[in-house]
């Protein structure tokens, strides 16, 4: 029999016998995640700090060093929480995050359970599918700016040559239209993501439920109610959080195409920011509007994502 | 190779040290000049790539770096969308540029900063104030010059010369003969007028010479003046005008519409007068200008140059020389040849000049005659881009609703009111 105590004696002895020994050999894996952690710090708290800092400095420097001479308040708080124009603005992000993401969903959707069938050039459909997604935000904008130009723009070409309209509408110049026209893109761009996810997880169904059901007699409604729709919704769930968070802070579509006009018709919060920033010279407002969007977009998270999570995962 | 676990740290620790080493004497080594006495001077512009005006601006730097053999004055295009707000990220970090070129609609924000450096002193020993023109005084912040105008001009009309002879209009000397030409001109897919239909700088451009050049203006010192009978009707005016345009363009699509030949007439600055070139061939020969129909001629500051206040004294030094070797008269010549609009030097375009060019002494003549049209309320042009943003939105509520006139302006007081408290 072999002597295990003795073994296990041995093993022991190999380990470090002094407290400062012990201390080295626990603080060594830290030592070597130090850089990457320093850097992560470096690249990401410092950021968010300075932005805490300046939204809580009363003034307009637009210095970084000079921000520090500021005095301390919480005058942009109040300002931007007493401007109805942080909740008109708030009402065209929620417009734009909601229909945007909901019909990228539903693209998506339809896409991804067309392309889950067999039908010839496939595997080619489903490269080019992606392509939207892979378009930088900037190009989308001019493409569409082109298509829907209201004087000289396809969709108005169309749209008269079918009788639809006399002139079209002028889709990025009318603030009853502008945020439709913005939506357009985002949903174009958007959609393409709902598509690859869901794709995955519909492959995830094995066949012979699908053809179990079909034994049974269900229907096309039946099958997608009770088989694929149980399926993807936990994918569905985490592609809409993801799209929602993404959509909310969208800048590089929108600002291309409006600014955020006309009249403030496309105004998002994303926008505004970088209005208040850079245009108005409001870098205290700009920041505590920063602050806020990042809380109100974990309070909205934190309230949905466990009735979520109980409901669908 | 191998390495055991205590050379493998050793060897790290030395890279370590070598790469901060080396960066902390690459960060040691920046300075105004190089070890041979050579210097560079940052000059970004948007008017690289702009028809004329590049030329002069490279011919200019030739020339300066020829009587000045150390310095190197670099020359960078950056596209005037993104312009001011590059030029602000490189203020607020810190690393602005050491000649500032600024469109003068953000002069007033730059300058409240305290970025633009006081010229009093440098302006002081030359003839540079004493033959400018008088639009310069939009130059002067807190009582001090902190820049040098480039250019001020007032706008002309512009005008197709053969859709008003079909058409059977005598060119509009008035603002009731304007809407009433535009009118009659706006038919088989020719708009009578161009303005400027988008949020878009040119909107506030083009409603600011309306109402400047209808007797009115935005403010009178400290009163705000939007709700002005004598500005709502400008406004009221404008509004008109715009439905005989084309809708949802900016100023540069205007522009290319009037040189393709589908707008007969439009109100522009007289660098727009370059685009001529490009313009259909059937359309060139027929591209007229005339005084602009106003009660009195809108002046207005383009754009200037300062100093920077980061610069170092020696960059700032070496940046005013260069400032300064643009007012000669020589190079104020070649501007107003080269571009084709007015030299802000008095005197600098000759009548040898206008007998070439002809359209120049029409620019000179309104520009000379003009009255100043930027607000005249400190408060107002501190916070300028805030308020250009609110009249531009209020002329796109405008152009698309059925709101009153007055409601509008109204309502475009308050906002301003807000914006300026």
């Amino acid at each position: 029999m072999t002597d295990l105590t003795a073994a296990g004696r041995g093993v022991r002895r190999r380990g470090p016998r002094t407290r400062w020994g012990r201390l080295r050999e626990r603080g060594y894996p830290y030592a070597l995640l130090s850089p990457p952690a320093l850097l992560v710090l470096g690249l990401i708290a410092y950021p968010v700090v300075l932005v805490v800092e300046m939204s809580l400095r009363d003034g307009r420097a637009m210095n970084i060093s000079a921000i520090g001479q500021e005095p301390w308040s919480i005058s942009n708080y109040v300002d931007v929480l007493t401007d109805g124009d942080t909740y008109h603005s708030l009402w065209i992000t929620a417009l734009y995050t909601v229909i945007s993401t909901f019909l990228s969903l539903l693209i998506g959707l339809g896409t991804a359970l067309l392309l889950s069938r067999d039908m010839p050039a496939r595997r080619l459909l489903r490269t080019l599918i992606l392509v939207p997604w892979a378009v930088p935000g900037v190009v989308a904008s001019v493409v569409f700016l082109f298509m829907l130009d209201g004087s000289y723009g396809v969709v108005n070409w169309i749209l008269r040559s079918v009788g639809l309209t006399e002139h079209g509408p002028q889709w990025y110049f009318d603030p009853s239209t502008a945020l439709a026209a913005v939506i357009a893109p985002t949903v174009w761009k958007g959609f393409p993501f709902f598509t690859l996810i869901l794709l995955a997880a519909l492959q995830a169904i094995p066949d012979e439920l699908y053809e179990a059901a079909r034994v049974d007699g269900a229907s096309a409604a039946a099958r997608f109610r009770y088989i694929t729709w149980p399926a993807i919704r936990g994918t569905t769930v985490l592609g809409i959080i993801l799209t929602g968070l993404w959509t909310f802070h969208t800048f590089d579509l929108i600002y291309p195409l409006t600014g955020g006009g006309p009249d403030g018709a496309t105004e998002t919060w994303a926008i505004r920011i970088y209005t208040e920033a850079f245009s108005f010279f409001h870098p205290g407002s700009a920041s505590a509007l920063g602050i806020l969007s990042v809380v109100l977009a974990l309070v909205v998270v934190a309230s949905v994502f466990p009735i979520m999570r109980k409901q669908f995962f | 190779m191998n390495l055991d676990r205590r050379q493998f740290l050793h060897r790290a620790g030395l890279g370590t040290l070598a790469v901060a080493g080396a960066g902390a004497l690459g960060a040691c080594g920046g300075g105004d000049t190089s070890s041979d006495g050579t210097m560079t001077l940052d000059f970004p512009t948007w008017q690289g790539d702009e028809a004329g005006v590049k030329t002069w601006w490279r011919q200019a730097i030739a020339s300066f770096q020829q009587t000045h053999p150390k310095v190197t004055i670099k020359l960078q295009q950056v596209p005037f969308a993104t312009y001011t707000d590059t030029l602000t990220s490189r203020f607020s970090a810190g690393k602005a540029p050491d000649i500032v070129h600024l469109p003068t609609t953000t002069f007033g924000s730059f300058a409240a900063q305290g970025w633009l450096a006081n010229l009093d002193d440098r302006l002081k020993g030359t003839d540079i104030l004493g033959n400018w023109t008088k639009v310069q005084k939009t130059m002067m912040w807190d009582g001090h010059n902190v820049g040098l105008l480039v250019l001020g001009y007032a706008p002309v009309l512009y005008y197709n010369e053969k859709l008003l002879k079909d058409a059977g209009v005598a060119v509009p000397t008035t603002f009731p003969e304007l809407i009433a030409a535009a009118a009659k001109l706006t038919s088989g897919g020719v708009y009578g007028y161009g303005a400027t239909t988008t949020s878009h700088p040119g909107t506030y451009s083009e409603a600011t010479w309306m109402v400047y050049g209808a007797g009115g203006g935005w403010s009178a010192g400290e009163k705000l003046r939007f709700t002005d009978p004598a500005v709502v009707k400008a406004m009221d005016d404008y509004r008109t005008l715009a439905r005989y345009s084309p809708k949802g363009v900016p100023s540069e699509q205007k522009r290319t519409l009037f040189f393709d030949g589908k707008i007969a007439m439009m109100i522009e600055g007289p660098f727009v007068y370059a685009g001529l070139d490009k313009a259909a061939a059937s359309v060139k020969s027929h591209v007229k200008l005339a005084k602009a129909p106003f009660v009195q001629q809108p002046g207005y500051p383009s754009n200037s140059i300062h100093v920077s206040t980061q610069a170092s004294k020696k960059k700032a030094d070496m940046a005013w020389e260069f400032i300064k070797s643009l007012t000669t008269p020589q190079t104020q010549a070649s501007y107003a040849q080269l571009y084709g609009v007015p030299s802000p030097r008095r005197g600098a375009v000759t009548q040898a000049m206008i007998d070439k060019r002809p359209e120049l002494g029409l620019f000179q003549s309104v520009t000379d005659s003009a009255v100043d049209a930027t607000p005249d309320n400190k408060d107002i042009v501190t916070n300028f881009s805030e308020v250009q943003k609110l009249i531009m939105d209020a002329c796109v509520r405008l152009q698309t609703s059925s709101t009153p006139t007055a409601t509008v302006m109204a309502d475009l007081q308050n906002k301003v009111n807000g914006a300026i408290k």
